[in-house]
């Protein structure tokens, strides 16, 4: 599992992820997206090299939101591959982390 | 069906990864499609994670996976020597409330149900068996 993080402008960081958020991934980025997430207001998350996520990869993720979200800020996912993406909306974190097709798009809604 | 090919792995995060790379495998070879693989992948993975973190062992264990296809429908078949443990009485947890209410985590059981068509517990000889049914598409 891997984690690059960057500045995107106007105040949004980008964060990508790729591999796989399984306990094994969630273990080795966990860290380093908590700071991440502590440390950023506008979080952007691509998720298109991720090519499977499970719970524990869940509980990665919405630990991240609800920093952000304690500080007032948001974070969003995008580009889930078809499979993530189900199981994303399956346990509804949809309806907590907005999904968005591309980081153009992410860009707009944090703006 | 297929000859059944069960796996026995020793009850460590460590064995998780080699579980569901074990299944993926056996998958393949059953010529299982991508999708049904990413869901049996998906079930090993809660129901190892599960069986290794919350099993209440009191010594050493193990899980083992196997499984059997048929031409309609697959079926994974998950046995563990943890405590007893029915999963089809479990509660199924989703996010049903604003990110400030929700506690991370919780959701791999609400996985294997929803990811499946059918799911099924006894206890025999002081042994879990779980078995997860999947359809294959038409």
């Amino acid at each position: 599992m891997i984690l690059e993080t960057q500045d995107a402008g106007n105040g949004v960081t980008l964060a990508i992820l790729s591999g796989r958020l399984d306990i094994a991934g969630a273990s080795a980025i966990d860290l380093k997206f908590n700071a991440a997430a502590g440390a950023a207001r506008k979080l952007v998350v691509d998720i298109s090299g991720v090519s499977f996520v499970a719970s524990i990869g869940l509980r990665t993720l919405v630990t991240g939101a609800k920093a952000i979200s304690n500080k007032g800020g948001r974070m969003v996912l995008v580009a889930p591959q078809p499979n993530v993406e189900k199981v994303l909306r399956s346990s509804s974190i949809d309806t907590i982390i907005p999904i968005y097709p591309d980081q153009a798009a992410a860009m707009v809604a944090l703006a | 069906m297929s000859a059944e090919r069960r796996q026995v792995f020793n009850a460590a995060l460590e064995a998780v990864a080699p579980a569901t790379s074990w299944a993926d495998g056996r998958a393949r070879a059953e010529k299982v499609d991508g999708d049904t693989a990413y869901a049996i992948q998906l079930c090993v993975e809660e129901l190892a994670t599960n069986s290794v973190l919350h099993g209440k062992r009191q010594k050493p264990g193990w899980f083992a996976i196997d499984l059997r296809a048929s031409s309609d429908t697959v079926t994974l078949v998950f046995e563990d020597d943890a405590a007893p443990f029915d999963i089809t009485q479990a509660e199924s947890r989703r996010v049903d409330k604003p990110l400030s209410d929700v506690a991370p985590g919780g959701l791999g059981i609400g996985l294997v149900k929803s990811m499946s068509s059918d799911v099924r517990y006894v206890r025999r000889d002081d042994v879990n068996v779980i078995s997860v049914e999947f359809r294959r598409p038409d």
